[in-house]
């Protein structure tokens, strides 16, 4: 599947297609305007990656644009203005979701995977993880026929790490995708501990490896 | 003291003295003039005398019903002697003195000498002083009530453009955007004044709004940078085989990195209630506010063992939800954050008043540095010192009243809203 990355940062822009390209995405990079709009008109997307603030234009316009050809590419804002209005502003001309700089990649990741998935299948899709299937319409984990019960924190946490396959994941980023990044408790993330021990134990439970490594130091990295 | 008045106090001391003074001399001046009549008349009296006695060879005889008095003494003097003095005369009806301008000279008859005094009763003087004391008096009376009634009436209203000027700049407040109107006037002054003080607002908000829009792009602008190096962190992280060094490293960019982030979104949040961008308001459930943060944050401190104690009222107030939301999570935050292991917290919500209390340094903090920007008890505190000065500046923007005490090592901070 493709992704477009209309960032004019280079280097924030090379560096979400470096997290981003995998096995599942491949990305292109626009860095001006008129050059990602003529990617947009040409090329299908699964999911655009879209700054606001761009040299020669602006980053909405091309939201205009594709709404009015009708396309269904799914659009994942970021933009460096946090303010509600903006953010309304945003989802109203017709983007799925908005991220405010600075992001954690994983974050972003999360999102994307999000957006791909709804555009994709309607929202109506199963993952397998190991012997596992994760029934995303229906938001549970099956282990053949039998649910395997899982908090709500729990389902966010298993599906955040899903979308981050791979990748080394830090707590910082983890506590900002569950509890919202104004809770600030900046001197520790060993609260979410017990969760993830929680997951580990009921995914293994269920008949699952040990999916889930803590990478020393930094946080955790999912992978089957 | 008011202008008025400093004005009618000059005004009416010099002109009393004006007329006491003016009255002096006006008094002295009939007198003298009155005076010299007398002399004069008491000179022709003199000459009649001295025709008489040339025609007649001998002195007129008294005329007793007259108001003059004349009479003759013997003498032996010769010269040529006269004297005009004022003197007081006992009557003999009254029995009292009178005042009297009298004239003393030496007659000669063929045979003797005659000492010849004439006195002229200076009535007249009494009167005059009399009338002109009254007439200053009626005068200071007129000008007295002449200058209150003009101040009262006149000047108050040729003062009315610099009152209505003064409470237009009553009303005006930096940042709010509404320059006061001044109404015109054609009164020179005035208008000058008005329009300095329209050019100076104008200016000062001028400033103001650059200043504030300084800080919003500033803060945008330093946010794209930020997520670059974020994001080459959160890359450098997958790599594998990083080194323990490598990763402590790491982890404190990091965390260099959030306070970056979080003092940066402070600084714009705190830009974004003064430019009035959190203006919208609607009806706040603060019980539901309340209970909700608390369950968020009782998550977090879980491992912390502190006893939580709450007493929730229903309660709503009329304001921005996430105002409301931004106020609750610093407050509650601030509890924790800075409570000390096995310490209490105790929260309680009424209809108009919400306190937060929590345990925490065994001392009060600073309350006149209390909600600055960058006020930390520690220098070398995590946190940016903004949390409070934003909470205070939610409170003035929502028209909150903060108040913060403390008592044996419980510090509370209480609001109350109508």
């Amino acid at each position: 599947m493709k992704l477009l990355v209309i960032e004019d940062e280079k280097e924030l822009s090379d560096s979400i297609c470096t997290y981003l390209n995998s096995e599942q995405f491949s990305c292109e990079t626009a860095y001006d305007f008129p050059t990602a709009l003529d990617k947009v008109v040409i090329n299908e997307y699964a999911c655009i990656i879209l700054d606001i603030t761009l040299p020669r234009g602006s980053g909405l316009d091309i939201l205009k644009e594709l709404k009015a050809m009708n396309k269904s590419e799914g659009v994942l804002i970021i933009s460096a203005k946090n303010s509600l209005d903006d953010r309304i502003k945003g989802l109203n001309t017709g983007a799925d979701d908005y991220l405010t700089k600075p992001f954690h990649l994983a974050e972003l990741g999360a999102r994307v995977a999000a957006i791909v998935r709804r555009k994709s299948f309607d929202g109506k899709t199963r993952v397998a993880i190991g012997p596992l299937t994760l029934d995303l319409s229906d938001r549970v984990l099956k282990a053949g026929e039998q649910p395997v019960a899982l908090t709500k924190k729990e389902y966010e946490l298993l599906l955040y790490f899903l979308s981050n396959k791979n990748r080394v994941v830090t707590k910082e980023a983890i506590v900002e995708h569950l509890w919202g990044d104004d809770i600030d408790m900046a001197d520790s993330y060993d609260f979410i501990y017990s969760h993830i021990k929680n997951l580990r134990k009921k995914l293994m439970h269920a008949g699952c490896d040990d999916y889930i490594k803590a990478v020393y130091g930094m946080g955790y990295k999912f992978s089957f | 003291m008011k202008l008025f008045t400093r004005y009618n106090r000059i005004n009416l001391t010099v002109m009393v003295l004006l007329f006491v003074f003016s009255g002096i001399c006006y008094y002295f001046l009939v007198n003298y003039v009155l005076v010299h009549e007398l002399d004069e008349a008491l000179d022709d009296y003199k000459i009649r005398i001295e025709k008489y006695v040339e025609k007649e060879g001998k002195l007129p005889p008294i005329n007793t019903m007259d108001e003059t008095r004349v009479a003759y003494q013997k003498t032996i003097q010769a010269d040529n002697y006269a004297d005009l003095s004022t003197v007081f005369i006992a009557e003999r009806v009254e029995k009292r003195s009178h005042k009297y301008r009298q004239l003393t000279y030496i007659q000669k008859t063929k045979t003797e000498n005659f000492r010849i005094t004439i006195a002229k009763p200076i009535e007249g003087v009494k009167l005059l002083t009399r009338t002109v004391v009254g007439l200053t008096l009626a005068m200071l009376l007129l000008i007295i009530a002449t200058s209150i009634f003009l101040n009262l009436i006149i000047l108050k209203r040729l003062w009315t453009p610099f009152y209505s000027a003064l409470a237009a700049m009553k009303t005006f407040k930096l940042g709010k955007n509404n320059i006061p109107d001044f109404p015109a006037t054609d009164i020179e002054e005035f208008t000058y004044m008005n329009a300095l003080l329209e050019k100076t607002i104008s200016n000062a908000e001028t400033d103001y709004q650059v200043l504030k829009e300084f800080t919003e792009n500033a803060s945008h602008e330093i946010q794209t940078p930020l997520a670059i190096i974020r994001s080459k962190l959160d890359l450098v992280i997958q790599e594998e085989g990083l080194s323990e060094k490598q990763i402590q490293a790491l982890t404190s960019v990091y965390s260099g990195i959030k306070r970056l982030t979080k003092l940066n979104q402070s600084l714009l949040l705190l830009a974004k209630i003064e430019n009035q961008q959190y203006a919208e308001t609607g009806q706040v459930n603060l019980l539901e506010n309340v209970q909700e943060k608390l369950s968020q944050f009782q998550e977090f401190w879980r491992n912390n063992e502190m006893l939580i104690t709450s007493e929730l009222h229903p309660a709503t107030i009329t304001a921005n939800p996430q105002l409301i939301d931004i106020l609750l999570t610093n407050l509650i935050g601030n509890a924790g954050r800075h409570n000390k292991e096995g310490g209490v917290i105790a929260i309680k919500l009424l209809p108009q008043e919400f306190y937060i209390e929590n345990s925490g340094p065994e001392k009060p903090l600073d309350t006149d540095r209390l909600f600055r920007r960058f006020y930390k008890e520690q220098q070398h505190s995590q946190h940016n010192g903004l949390g409070l000065s934003i909470v205070k500046q939610i409170c003035e923007q929502l028209s909150i009243d903060i108040q913060y005490r403390y008592n044996a090592g419980l510090h509370r901070f209480t609001l109350r809203w109508d």
